[in-house]
């Protein structure tokens, strides 16, 4: 072996062979040349390369010292001829400052060599130019001339080894966005120089500035704050107005509170002549607050793109038969119409509701039903957008529009109900009701006491002190850095979490449901069981080659069964509709036939020689690679772990023994809106599932986890959605739930017991201007060190 | 003492001119990608060094 291998293809120093495009060790060696390489993905990847004069490639990556996911994930080539139709170009090519722009979403976008590579397609296609990469949302721009071949630049950057979705952009929606963030930016930046400044004057008066300059500082840093007052803490004032409208409690309401009556009291103190201004603690806690707050959402943001999601589902093409040529077109999903005849391709999504043409065909419709069976369907029947064809190429005629079709209405329904989510309330929230009340009355009662012991002028000074050194900045910032923090990790982790409320939730719940087909389960067919084994085995041949001819799911989970068989010649080769495949080799008739004896937990398949049963095969959806330990997990952690399916009874029980899941636990046979029901029964509640037969449900759950399986419907329903190794990633997302949970408490504690020293040396008249100013930053500060101390580690 | 007079507006002045100039790159977009521009500037690194190597290779 090591002799046939050619002097270029890397050896590793332990001797195995590498391919020349990933440097993965090879299985099955496909020779090219002088070159190996591990699968026909990297064979085309290199071909492309080496085509645009683009070797450089390898050199950068060794360099960046790149050496994960290397290999291209090139499932079925992509036809992009739809992309060169007027009609297309009208819609999705944008021009500005009169040049015309196209807009990608490239998925496979991992590493620095991928930006280099991306962004040297001009170099390649003279038709572009030029190509710009945005790795945060990786979204690629490319300017190109007005007669520019689409599907040839589509079919590039295929050939490159990414997939290219087009997206349309809406440019209002997004410029209306980008002003949003420039102007929190510009809070911060004009909160961070004012409170910069403010400091170098307080920090003079606090030294004890001569009377002259301390009353001059005092003014400079009242015109200073001015802009934070009336700029920077817009948010906070907007968000308390909105909190008292809905008469609910949150941190902005002392927060505010805290804002206005400092400045009132410094303004008044200034007149008066006392060197107690607290500009500088205003103005730094705003700023700190702003930030705090721009990390959480900058962390919500990476890695969720909503705007290459929603164009995610209408991006496949699809082939409608054209009346005028008499052929199939290659067209946009969207500019489908009702009335089309469409034809949808082996192992594609059916794009909208219709009736079947051909004769009939195999179906996966677990996205809707949660069914992991197969289902056959004839001619004349109905199905439905969303499910995809595992038989051969079927037609099918278009009677409603992808909105009107029963996932479209799913969509829009996940959508429309966003708000209707039970929330749990959060601790800061519940703290700050309490810390309200508290300071209020402590202050009410302690202006009382000093009006009688020391008069009206001590009394409004000492009481205004409480509520001022009582400032809320710790408290404020106690979740969101905890959670901007536990969000970094999960992000490294490929967990991605849109909602940042739904992390301090999840350790809080105790039900958690989960749909089984494709969540708990692979949700494909593989054989699990086989009675005779090695009777079966003489036969693998015969057996692999009667398969090899159907598209049947069982069929080729069958084959899959047969490894390293070889294909041999048959005769009389017949497929039977609904029974199963038959052929002759020297004059015996071989067949694989569904079995008689119906077993509901598993699929039976009869192999027979002649008219005698020589073995079975039991076929069923495997249970995940770490579906046990999950369970296993949440069962120490003292979750109540239930299932819903709309797998029948016997599915469902089979997993649930496996799993050691309570049969209580169970539910099965469900409808989308019934799951929904189950879950809003409960009043707080973990929905983990995929697809949109659990969409309904995930919108009423508490907090809705999604695993694989489609990521645009599963990310638009649910709250956070696990990107890789999901069920793995879930126990350390739960892990990390806690963990965050007990930061934010351990911040609340810090924060409490500041105030706690801050109020009573006020009360008692120690606190100094000096003192007010030191404790404020010291309590910030010892809130970001413990949650930097406190959430680290990664899940392994 | 007398020079804050005119140290202090000055100082003023420059806090200003600073926020004004980042209210302007702020405006003008320049931090709405924060990730790419960082690795570009590797990216071109590198390029330019390979390319160097590889004329003076050639020139010698």
């Amino acid at each position: 072996m090591i002799k046939a291998a050619p002097q270029n293809s890397n050896l590793s120093p332990r001797g195995s062979l590498n391919c020349v495009h990933c440097n993965d060790v090879i299985k099955f060696p496909v020779y090219d040349g002088e070159k190996v390489f591990c699968c026909n993905g990297c064979q085309t990847v290199h071909h492309a390369l080496e085509a645009g004069g683009l070797l450089e490639y390898y050199k950068v990556r060794d360099r960046l010292g790149i050496s994960e996911n290397l290999t291209p994930q090139l499932k079925s080539k992509e036809d992009f001829s739809f992309m060169n139709t007027p009609q297309f170009k009208e819609e999705f090519i944008t021009s500005s400052n009169s040049k015309l722009h196209l807009k990608l979403y490239v998925e496979g976008i991992h590493c620095l060599a991928c930006i280099w590579l991306l962004e040297k397609l001009p170099s390649i296609n003279t038709e572009i130019y030029s190509a710009r990469i945005n790795f945060s949302n990786s979204i690629l721009d490319v300017t190109i001339t007005e007669d520019c071949d689409l599907t040839k630049l589509a079919e590039q950057i295929s050939d490159l080894g990414y997939k290219p979705h087009v997206i349309k952009s809406d440019s209002e929606a997004l410029k209306l966005q980008q002003t949003e963030e420039h102007t929190k930016l510009i809070r911060i930046g004009v909160a961070g120089a004012c409170s910069a400044n403010i400091m170098l004057y307080s920090i003079a008066i606090y030294a004890g500035a001569g009377e002259q300059f301390s009353s001059l500082f005092g003014w400079v840093s009242f015109f200073l704050c001015l802009p934070v007052l009336f700029y920077s803490a817009i948010p906070f004032y907007q968000n308390t107005i909105s909190a008292i409208k809905t008469r609910t409690l949150n941190i902005d309401i002392p927060i505010s509170f805290a804002i206005i009556i400092g400045s009132l009291f410094g303004f008044y103190n200034l007149f008066s002549g006392s060197k107690h201004y607290y500009f500088d603690s205003l103005a730094v806690l705003v700023f700190l607050l702003l930030t705090s707050r721009l990390l959480v959402q900058k962390s919500i943001q990476k890695g969720l793109n909503s705007d290459g999601l929603a164009s995610l589902f209408e991006q496949s093409s699809i082939k409608r038969w054209n009346e005028q040529t008499l052929q199939y077109d290659s067209i946009h999903t969207k500019f489908i119409q009702v009335g089309d005849k469409l034809l949808v391709e082996s192992k594609k999504t059916i794009p909208s509701d219709g009736v079947i043409l051909s004769e009939q065909a195999y179906l996966n419709n677990s996205l809707i039903t949660g069914e992991s069976r197969p289902v056959k369907a004839k001619k004349d029947d109905t199905i439905f957008a969303g499910a995809v064809n595992l038989g051969e190429d079927l037609e099918l005629k278009v009677n409603k529009l992808f909105i009107d079709s029963t996932l479209g209405k799913i969509i829009s329904e996940v959508e429309n109900n966003s708000s209707s989510k039970q929330r749990i309330q959060s601790i800061t929230d519940k703290i700050s009701r309490y810390f309200i009340g508290v300071v209020f009355s402590v202050s009410i009662l302690s202006f009382i006491y000093f009006l009688y012991a020391f008069g009206l002028d001590v009394a409004i000074e000492r009481t205004l002190a409480i509520i001022i050194v009582s400032c809320p900045c710790a408290l404020g910032l106690a979740a969101p850095l905890a959670i901007a923090r536990a969000m970094n990790k999960a992000r490294q982790n490929g967990i991605i979490i849109k909602n940042d409320s739904s992390l301090e939730d999840i350790a809080r719940i105790n039900n958690i449901f989960f749909d089984k087909t494709g969540t708990l389960t692979d949700g494909n067919f593989s054989v699990v069981k086989v009675s005779e084994k090695d009777k079966l085995n003489e036969y693998r041949d015969i057996i692999y080659s009667l398969e090899s001819s159907s598209n049947h799911p069982i069929a080729r989970a069958i084959q899959d069964w047969c490894t390293q068989a070889n294909n041999i010649e048959l005769k009389e080769h017949k497929e039977i509709p609904a029974l199963g495949v038959t052929a002759k080799k020297d004059e015996v008739t071989y067949s694989l036939y569904k079995s008689k004896n119906l077993n509901e937990s598993f699929t039976a398949v009869d192999f027979l020689k002649e008219k005698e049963v020589i073995g079975t095969f039991f076929l069923t959806d495997q249970l995940k690679k770490n579906s046990k330990e999950l369970i296993s997990f949440l069962k120490e952690t003292n979750f109540n772990t239930h299932i819903v399916s709309g797998d029948n009874d016997n599915a469902v029980g089979e997993v649930a023994q496996e799993l050691n899941i309570d049969k209580s636990n169970l539910c099965a046979n469900q409808t989308p809106e019934s799951k929904a029901q189950l879950i809003s029964s409960y009043k707080q509640s973990i929905m983990v599932g995929d697809g949109a037969n659990d969409a309904i449900a995930m919108k009423k759950s508490t907090v809705s986890i999604a695993v694989s399986g489609a990521m645009d419907i599963g990310l638009r329903a649910s709250d956070i959605y696990l990107t890789k190794a999901p069920l793995k990633n879930m126990i350390y997302l739960i892990k990390l739930s806690k963990l965050t949970n007990t930061s934010i408490k351990l911040n609340l504690v810090i924060s409490l017991i500041y105030n706690l020293i801050g109020v009573t040396l006020s009360l008692y008249g120690y606190i100094t201007p000096l003192g007010a100013a030191v404790l404020m930053p010291l309590s910030s500060l010892s809130v970001v060190v413990a949650t930097l101390l406190k959430i680290k580690g990664n899940s392994q | 003492m007398n020079i804050l007079y005119i140290l202090v507006p000055l100082a003023l002045l420059l806090g200003i001119f600073f926020v004004a100039a980042f209210i302007w790159a702020t405006k003008k977009g320049q931090f709405d990608d924060l990730d790419t521009p960082a690795a570009r500037i590797v990216l071109d690194d590198e390029i330019c060094i390979s390319r160097n190597k590889k004329e003076r290779k050639e020139g010698k």
